[in-house]
């Protein structure tokens, strides 16, 4: 019989109850399928009605007066009218003879009950049972059904009314409504923003991906763009699209069972896909392709995404970095391959002042400040200056809210009308306080500057006025902006024995330009694959995601560095030839294969080299030792290619009893400095002071033993003095020779 | 016979156009001494979506008043939500009834 297809009519009806979440299967339901079937239509077609009208009356009625429940899996009951109805038009049509059941035996059926809807508005159409009975319809209408494929569901027509609501509006969150709490604007990037529409409107591949450092701006420029679409100054194809920004964490929080998680996947999609207007951004897209590589539990989730992201309909914008999406490439590259990547570069200097002034006023509002306008400039310079680890303009936008909060905190008065200017000046300091040096001096190194230093140079280090006025016409250079774009601001190689003061000269240098000291000892960096010390471990072996202590690194964080290479010629000849490159072009590329400016940098190495020639006694007459043999094995030690990338070679002088006393003098002046504060000093005799400097100071050996023998000879003498209590204040120590040995007595003060 | 149906028929149509409102259905339940308390709270909770404070009073009113309304609805939904009830009193041997009246 025709039982089969009248199964069909009431799985579709199921089906509609079942997406509206309707508890039974009503006799609206039935009449609202029947209408949407083609012979429903014909035959009201047939009678002259509006089958349209009749639908839109009933979707309405099932909306507003049958309230959705709770299903919980539990699937749509048939009511008892429905059942009725079904039965008395199989019951009719058996008893009229008829071959099947046909729909307008229903339809007839329908009309029998009383106190329905349906019913009721059949008649309101002025439809009666005659109408149905006079009807001659085609012998089998409701044979047909079976064969067809799709009905019309009320799904469609459901939608139209009604979009659906955000099933999880923690997780899924509204970018119009994030943009509406706090949005600054979005200054520039035409260009970028252009491409991302263009890419949403493509048929396949409809996923931007966002590459660029962190804080270039990336998530700002979604916002800008939710912005722009919520203003209406989209292209209009985006007029009626939302923004949503699913917030990872939250979707992983609380997630006890297994399976959970991917439930809550499956009910976002559902929804973006039932909405058919909706833009998913994913922020920092690695952060989930990551969690997925430490718990396989949930690898899932991307696949879960990728089968999402292969539908057209779905459009998706996430953001990452380079290095993560180098990290993650080959591992997802399946999941990569569904986006099209757009680069976000830093935006240039000129670019951030102007994003800088256009959101100055948050700030200004925010800490009662305002920023003049050299002020602002200045902020973008020394961002790129002295923090070049912070992307722009996010490192400048950080630098200005920093100023601001600062003057805040140390000049806070709750008089309106004193709103203090931020000029150029507050932001110099801010910079020093950050990074714990006094800008002031770098960026005034005038003429005084460098006397000053000279000065300060030549006090503490002695018998070495050459070297250093050498280095410091180099220094000079470079500050007059005489020396070439792409270079190091210089490189120079100490050269002398042991103990004359390398190390220290440039101690002092750095302390005094000021400049970061990195000092590395090349004896550490003896064998070739050292270089890993330098610029991080090859691909491939252990450590190379590691970014640990290497000398790129270092130089990232602080490029106003001072890299001293002691003893270069103890390293090996790779190691040295990797500086090469640094001091043509100032850059030296790491193992990741970032460029490190080395722009800013002063290298300088020292070396022991010709410390033996020196220290042989020349044969023959007068006194040779200064010049020829050293110049010889540096020559000869280091190939042509690395001479001709020095600044220059600063030759030290051995130390002469000159010197020597200048040294023992500097060593007492800095013990008495110690001792300052149990108020004694320490006196030598003019004999005591020749036994120093003959026992401590050595042609072969330079100053360095000096400090061991006052260690020795007075610092461990007068120990017990010192603790004692009974040492009288305002005393001194007098130190003499007696048979070759020092000895010492205390005497007060007058 | 024809003739008969033809005025059945139009008796009908006078009467559903006076007549446009949908009238509701009120559903009781009597009172009896076998149909545990439990069992109609259930009841009232799965069937009706009343909740537990709400199918407690409605229990003990049709306790005390013997009968009482537990729900008002269309016609065809107060039949089948009636017949859910008396389908699953079968299914545990309770007497329960249910009474659907026309407002």
């Amino acid at each position: 019989m025709i039982i089969k297809e009248i199964e069909i009519l009431l799985t579709i009806c199921l089906k509609d109850a079942l997406v509206r979440r309707h508890e039974y299967i009503l006799l609206e339901h039935l009449l609202y399928q029947i209408c949407s079937l083609e012979e429903g239509r014909n035959i009201f077609d047939r009678l002259g009605k509006d089958t349209e009208a009749l639908k839109e009356k009933l979707n309405s009625y099932l909306n507003e007066n049958v309230s959705p429940v709770k299903l919980n899996d539990k699937e749509p009951l048939t009511s008892v009218m429905v059942e009725r109805v079904i039965n008395r038009a199989i019951q009719k049509s058996i008893a009229n003879n008829e071959k099947a059941c046909q729909l307008n035996d229903i339809l007839l059926s329908i009309l029998e009950e009383s106190d329905s809807y349906a019913a009721y508005l059949l008649k309101e159409f002025n439809l009666t049972k005659n109408n149905f009975k006079k009807i001659d319809l085609d012998s089998s209408v409701l044979m047909r059904l079976g064969e067809k494929e799709g009905f019309a569901f009320a799904e469609n027509n459901y939608q139209k009314v009604q979009k659906p609501t955000n099933p999880l509006p923690h997780i899924l969150v509204s970018m119009e409504e994030k943009i509406k709490e706090s949005f600054d604007s979005l200054v520039g990037r035409k260009k970028e923003l252009g491409k991302i529409y263009q890419v949403l409107a493509q048929r396949k591949k409809n996923n931007p991906l966002l590459l660029g450092e962190a804080g270039v701006g990336k998530t700002a420029l979604v916002e800008g763009m939710a912005f722009e679409i919520h203003h209406g100054r989209a292209p209009a194809f985006f007029k009626d699209e939302k923004i949503y920004s699913l917030q990872y964490n939250f979707l992983m929080a609380g997630t006890k069972y297994r399976g959970e998680l991917e439930e809550r996947f499956k009910k976002i999609f559902n929804f973006i896909k039932a909405h058919g207007q909706i833009i998913l951004f994913i922020d920092d897209v690695h952060v989930l392709l990551s969690s997925n590589a430490a718990n396989t539990n949930q690898s899932d989730c991307v696949n879960l995404l990728k089968n999402f992201l292969n539908d057209e309909k779905i459009k998706c914008i996430a953001t990452t970095s380079y290095q993560e999406y180098h990290n993650q490439q080959n591992k997802e590259a399946s999941f990569f391959r569904r986006f099209q990547t757009i680069d976000i570069k830093e935006p240039s200097l000129a670019e951030t002042e102007t994003i800088l002034l256009k959101i100055k006023n948050h700030y200004e509002k925010f800490h009662e400040v305002s920023f003049s306008t050299p002020a602002i400039k200045k902020i973008v310079e020394l961002t790129r200056q002295y923090l070049p680890e912070k992307k722009l303009p996010d490192g400048a936008i950080d630098l200005m809210d920093f100023s601001g909060a600062r003057w805040k905190i140390k000049n806070f008065t709750t008089n309106q009308q004193k709103r203090k200017i931020i000029d150029e000046k507050n932001i110099e300091e801010n910079v020093s306080e950050i990074k714990g040096f006094p800008l002031k001096k770098v960026e005034k190194k005038h003429k005084i500057f460098f006397k000053d230093l000279e000065k300060k140079l030549k006090s503490e280090i002695f018998g070495q006025k050459e070297a250093i006025e050498l280095v410091l016409r180099a220094l000079k250079l470079a500050q007059a902006g005489l020396l070439d774009d792409d270079k190091t601001l210089g490189a120079f190689l100490l050269a002398g024995p042991t103990g004359v003061g390398k190390t220290e000269l440039c101690r002092v240098l750095a302390r005094e330009m000021p400049l970061h000291l990195i000092r590395l000892d090349m004896s550490e960096y003896m064998e070739a694959h050292s270089i890993a010390k330098l610029i991080g471990a090859p691909p491939g072996y252990v450590g190379y995601n590691e970014k640990k202590n290497e000398l790129t690194e270092q130089v990232k964080k602080n490029p106003h560095s001072l890299i001293l290479l002691d003893e270069i010629e103890k390293a090996h000849h790779d190691v040295i030839n990797a500086f090469l490159q640094v001091m043509d072009y100032g850059t030296l590329t790491d193992s990741q294969g970032n460029k490190v400016d080395f722009k800013n940098s002063l290298i300088i190495m020292t070396s022991n080299l010709g410390a033996l020639e020196y220290s042989a006694n020349p044969v023959g007459f007068g006194d040779k030792s200064e010049k020829l043999g050293g110049e010889k094995a540096i020559s000869n030690f280091f190939s042509p290619e690395f001479r001709n990338r020095l600044s220059a070679v600063v030759k030290f002088n051995s130390v002469t009893p000159k010197i020597a006393k200048q040294v023992v003098m500097k060593f007492v002046k800095e013990l008495n400095a110690l001792l300052k504060k149990k108020k004694t000093t320490v006196k030598l005799s003019e004999k005591a002071l020749n036994y120093l400097i003959s026992k401590g100071i050595t042609k072969k050996m330079g100053a360095r033993p000096l400090k061991r023998l006052i260690e020795k000879e007075i610092k461990e003498r007068i120990v017990d003095e010192l603790i004692d209590d009974n040492l009288k204040p305002h005393s001194t120590i007098h130190f003499d020779l007696r048979e070759n040995e020092l000895f010492y007595q205390m005497k007060l003060k007058n | 016979m024809e003739q008969r149906e033809l005025e059945q028929d139009a008796a009908e149509e006078i009467i559903t156009t006076e007549d446009k409102k949908i009238p509701n259905y009120k559903v009781l339940f009597l009172n009896d001494d076998f149909t545990t308390m439990d069992f109609v709270v259930a009841v009232l909770m799965h069937i009706f979506h009343k909740s537990p404070p709400e199918a407690e009073a409605l229990m003990l009113k049709i306790h005390t008043e013997e009968r009482a309304v537990v729900g008002i609805y269309h016609k065809e939904i107060a039949e089948t939500k009636a017949r859910q009830t008396l389908e699953a009193a079968e299914r545990n041997n309770f007497p329960l009834k249910v009474v659907l009246e026309k407002e």
